[in-house]
């Protein structure tokens, strides 16, 4: 048995509502700006809700042959594209492919493939031979292993909206405990599409503040009244720490600690009282070996629905006990909008940016905070602070809680 | 236009739309592959003329194609079926 790899991230590529690339995405984060607007996507005028956040001008044919552009569901072209910002620039230089993983997530898969063929089976069609790999979930893992010849294990957790949170805590270990030499993680989500949204609204999940989009995304604000949907992508390069001073890889952060846990309750609704959360950080602090008052940095789940916030806020009290009340907290999501299953790893990368900038993004639209949500959740501007800890929390339809943790990484020679 | 030209006239605009490939600028004995139209594409073509010609293809007939002449032989076959 080899002895444990410790394991760093050394590429990521960023698609988000706030840009096309890494260093778009992190400015307009640091400034406080929202990637929420009036939908553009399909024709929502006489939709309950009319916004979303959604990649603007994004152009497929930049990364794909035009073929792909054809007939690639949204979630793949959004996977692709930030899989070449991470990759494309020479980032698998000195790296086996043999020995590469590819564990990329979606929640959903290709629910616009889904829409199309079903509209072709109820007008007495035959349903095109693309249904099928486009609507499959594993979509994004597929055609990033492929593109890159990634050979090593390929797979996509699916675990709702912790489910790249999870791809990411699978290659890590795949890592650390030998099974592979690298990994390509992350996640992506095209979930803008009428029946999709149909069902988030019905749910009562989706703020209905179509007059003011930017607005509309209040997390732990008395008047949030539900998240906003968004699209993107985030796909990293893990290795162990061998591995990356070997070739000289830059570390950005180390993935240091993993935990999950579930509800074991309801299918949507959070657990109030935040335990099997506060346990998931808990677990996962443990493995990175640290304390609850090494956390500098929580990137909350933070969904600004109105039962998710107060769970949320009651586990971080949980975990972290007296060190909760000084520890800075934010929820990027009231600037991204909710990527489902791209959420956990679009997160976890602001982790990393926000360890490499000394930098942490705010929770924008909070002007009046819950009661009961009583942290320090760095409310409108950002602020400037030495990260050396940084946690993300997932929380998941279906009761799935999932808390990585990422630190400054300890090697004086990969910190050049 | 009889029914194997309105058959052609089909594949070509779906070749247009989906792999910016000009079917007539194609000899006889270009290979499908070299033009990036694999197997997903040859089954959405097919399933594109079973739909709106009621025609039918059995995937055995698809095993030995691997030219635009091959192609144009099956559809110009499979045309004068019933």
């Amino acid at each position: 048995m080899r002895e444990r790899q410790r394991v760093g991230i050394t590429a990521l590529g960023l698609v988000t509502p706030l840009g096309i690339g890494t260093d778009v995405t992190w400015q307009r984060l640091t400034e406080g700006a929202s990637g929420v607007r009036r939908l553009t996507l399909f024709d929502a005028s006489a939709s309950r809700v009319q916004i979303a956040a959604e990649v603007a001008e994004f152009e497929p044919r930049r990364f794909l042959d035009f073929k792909d552009t054809q007939r690639l569901a949204r979630v793949g072209q959004l996977a692709v594209a930030a899989a070449e910002l991470a990759l494309g620039s020479g980032a698998l230089t000195g790296l086996d492919r043999e020995e590469i993983g590819t564990i990329v997530s979606s929640g959903l898969g290709g629910p616009d493939a889904i829409f199309s063929g079903v509209r072709a089976h109820l007008d007495g069609q035959a349903v095109s031979p693309l249904f099928i790999p486009m609507a499959m979930t594993n979509l994004a893992a597929s055609l990033i292993a492929h593109r890159f010849e990634l050979q090593g294990p390929s797979y996509s957790p699916v675990s709702a909206c912790a489910s790249s949170a999870d791809a990411i805590g699978q290659g890590y270990r795949l890592i650390r405990d030998g099974y592979a030499g690298a990994c390509v993680v992350g996640g992506a989500e095209g979930p803008i599409n009428p029946v999709v949204m149909s069902s988030f609204a019905s749910m009562r999940a989706l703020s209905r503040h179509n007059d003011e989009p930017e607005r509309a995304a209040r997390p732990f604000a008395a008047d949030r009244d539900g998240f906003v949907l968004g699209e993107g992508a985030c796909v990293l390069l893990l290795e162990s720490f061998e591995s990356a001073l070997r070739r000289g890889a830059r570390i950005l952060a180390e993935v240091a600690g993993y935990g999950q846990t579930s509800d074991a309750g309801h299918l949507t609704a959070p657990r109030p009282e935040g335990d099997r959360v506060a346990r998931a950080m808990t677990l996962a602090l443990r493995e990175a070996e640290l304390a609850a008052g090494d956390v500098d940095y929580v990137n909350a789940h933070g969904t600004g629905t109105l039962l998710s916030d107060p769970a949320e806020t009651r586990a971080i009290h949980l975990a972290l006990g007296e060190h909760a009340r000084r520890v800075a907290v934010s929820s990027t999501k009231s600037m991204l909008g909710h990527l489902l299953g791209a959420a956990g790893a679009v997160e976890a990368a602001i982790c990393a940016l926000s360890i490499e900038h000394g930098v942490i993004p705010p929770t924008i639209n909070l002007e009046t905070p819950d009661p009961v949500c009583d942290l320090d959740y760095v409310p409108n501007v950002s602020r400037r602070r030495t990260v050396n800890v940084a946690l993300t929390n997932s929380q998941a339809f279906g009761g799935h809680n999932v808390t990585l943790v990422l630190r400054r990484p300890r090697v004086p020679e990969a910190t050049h | 236009m009889n029914r194997y030209e309105t058959i052609l006239r089909d594949v070509a605009e779906f070749l247009a739309a989906n792999y910016d490939i000009t079917l007539q600028s194609l000899a006889p004995e270009a290979t499908l592959e070299d033009l990036g139209f694999d197997s997903l594409g040859m089954f959405s073509v097919m399933t594109l003329l079973e739909n709106k010609h009621g025609l039918r293809f059995e995937g055995t007939m698809l095993a030995g194609l691997r030219t635009v002449g091959d192609l144009l032989a099956l559809l110009r076959a499979q045309s004068s079926v019933a």
